[in-house]
């Protein structure tokens, strides 16, 4: 399953904060999942991996539609 | 009348119009509005219909089936075609065949080289998503799942045949389905400029790649932009080597020409090393078409083109043939490809439960032969080498993102159609209450709600010069993310697994 299944995934929205990131992040799956993303960007001190902003939200490709969709109208409905 | 009277007249025509606020006539948009607003109503009442016909129009596939998936619950269903709105983004999406979570830095595999795609994860704004899932593994019915946003269940799609247009039949002599709205329809519907490239369909399914409904004709300036489509390379004979041993591009000399699995595209773990430059190479030819497209799309906006693009690209490597350059190759010397922590098949499983399928190197790691531990490094290595080579192609895009100013307001979205195989068969069924996580894919030991993994200890955002081994993370303490394994799960089964068969095992 794990290795037959899971895949890469990476998505970048430059104009979002970090902190609508987060809001992003929570809305895809409608639920608060703020304790399970780590990492920074601006965290100048920490390594390079560690400035890597993860979310271990666990995430289907059939996902990826209406996230594109929801990214394209968040900066009007935040 | 002289020739420069004429001129002037033209001049002064086009001045006039010009302060009259009328826009220049757009041929290309024109048609596609007459497309949109054609593949817009896909219900044509019976009246209508035999009306559009007596008039002598070209009707659009009339559907076939409905279909209602709770999977687009949040979507309006069949919404009224719209202009995009004005502060709307652009969408660059990448889709990689066969692309493992096994990069460098975002996924935490450091002696992966992929430089592109370390500066795509730590610049401004990326999420790497370090769970996610495909809904099946298999290209075909994977991208008619996310790019429908429909599970397979519901589309009925398992084989590379069938597609979200004829609804998991073979058949082609029948309308398409015009009421889903795949990722790229839906843009177009709403006022985006879409274009596609690639594999971002299961090649040619649907039909010809989902035109006219999922794809603009072209840009304003840049003229027609066809989908690019090209034939994907396939290896030519490999050179010959000693019988009995691995041939220069992997093959097994004592088997079927096509290869272990008489398939004529496998050339075996090996792949086909070529030297030659980038442009001859699928992803790098696509590379290109992205590209210029972005270009095209570029040259527009700055001429007054308001409507936000969307452009999907499909990279092909790491899927097999594993044609890719030398340099790439170069970068992963044999002492790195370890064997699989796991390299046996789970006892007891089926032998069913392994398909060859039509990729051939596949069949090198199968249960029928012996693991040669030699042809098993070989196919790691080239299957590194294909990532790289796809992450310098991503990077080539990326940077015109940049260099046309077009990064801050576009989104990119990077992901694998599914995962794959290198070797691994999975940890035997052992005595615990649950299955344990990959043993070289899991990103940390315990996918619970832990913090970031630290991949590396001295982890650099640039390729390591001298590669460390591969990883080999502990197997996890805690109990795996799926509490109730299902009883057949290949590799990850119960402490008493009971194999029972499917029913092709039956026959």
């Amino acid at each position: 399953m794990e290795l037959a299944t899971r895949v890469p995934l990476m998505i970048r929205a430059p104009w979002l904060t970090d902190g609508q990131t987060q809001h992003l992040l929570d809305r895809m799956r409608g639920e608060k999942f703020g304790q399970n993303v780590s990492g920074t960007h601006n965290n100048a001190s920490a390594t390079a991996a560690d400035r890597v902003i993860r979310s271990h939200t666990f995430v289907e490709l059939v996902d990826i539609y209406p996230t594109l969709v929801r990214l394209r109208t968040l900066a009007t409905h935040p | 009348m002289s020739r420069c009277t004429c001129v002037a007249l033209l001049i002064v025509a086009a001045a006039h119009a010009w302060q009259a606020g009328e826009e220049p006539r757009d041929e290309l948009r024109d048609k596609e509005q007459r497309d949109n607003t054609k593949w817009g109503k896909p219900h044509l009442t019976p009246a209508e219909r035999k009306e559009a016909e007596r008039a002598g129009e070209v009707l659009a596939p009339q559907p076939t089936k409905e279909v209602v998936d709770a999977s687009m619950r949040d979507f309006p269903g069949v919404a009224p075609m719209a202009a995009a709105p004005d502060d709307a983004k652009n969408v660059l999406m990448i889709v990689v065949d066969d692309l493992r979570p096994q990069l460098h830095l975002a996924y935490g595999h450091s002696f992966m080289k992929t430089p592109a795609l370390d500066e795509f994860a730590l610049s401004k704004g990326t999420v790497t998503f370090t769970r996610a899932y495909a809904q099946v593994a298999h290209c075909a019915p994977s991208r008619n799942s996310f790019m429908t946003s429909r599970y397979p269940d519901s589309l009925k799609i398992w084989n590379v045949n069938a597609d979200f247009r004829n609804l998991g039949t073979r058949r082609t002599d029948r309308e398409p389905n015009a009421q889903i709205f795949p990722i790229p329809h839906w843009f177009k519907r709403n006022g985006y400029l879409v274009f596609g490239g690639g594999k971002i369909y299961h090649p040619n399914h649907p039909s010809e790649n989902d035109k006219p409904f999922s794809w603009s004709d072209g840009t304003k300036l840049g003229g027609k932009i066809r989908y690019f489509n090209d034939h994907d390379h396939d290896c030519p004979s490999p050179p010959p080597g000693p019988p009995g041993s691995i041939r220069a591009w992997g093959q097994e000399e004592t088997t079927t020409p096509g290869g272990s699995d008489g398939d004529t595209n496998h050339v075996g773990c090996g792949g086909c090393v070529e030297d030659k430059p980038d442009y001859e190479f699928y992803d790098g030819r696509l590379a290109n078409w992205t590209i210029r497209t972005l270009r095209a799309a570029k040259q527009d906006r700055l001429y007054g083109e308001k409507r936000p693009f969307f452009i999907a690209a499909g990279f092909r490597r790491p899927h097999t043939p594993w044609n890719v350059a030398q340099r790439f190759v170069d970068m992963y010397p044999a002492a790195t490809t370890e064997p699989p922590k796991h390299p046996s098949w789970a006892e007891g499983a089926p032998e069913c439960a392994f398909v060859c399928g039509g990729d051939g190197v596949g069949c090198d790691f199968g249960i029928k032969k012996p693991r040669q531990t030699e042809w098993s490094n070989l196919c790691r290595r080239t299957y590194y080498a294909c990532v790289s080579a796809t992450d310098h192609y991503i990077g080539e895009v990326l940077a015109e993102l940049g260099r046309l100013e077009l990064k801050k307001n576009t989104v990119v979205a990077l992901f694998g159609d599914h995962g794959w195989h290198l070797g691994e068969g999975g940890p035997n069924p052992s005595p615990g209450p649950g299955p344990s996580p990959s043993p070289s894919l899991s990103p940390s030991p315990s996918p619970s709600l832990s913090p970031s993994p630290s991949p590396s200890p001295h982890p650099s955002p640039h390729p390591h010069p001298h590669p460390s081994p591969s990883p080999s993370p502990s197997p996890s303490p805690n109990p795996s993310p799926n509490p109730s394994p299902h009883p057949n799960q290949v590799g990850f089964g119960p402490s008493t697994p009971t194999w029972s068969l499917p029913h092709a095992c039956r026959s």
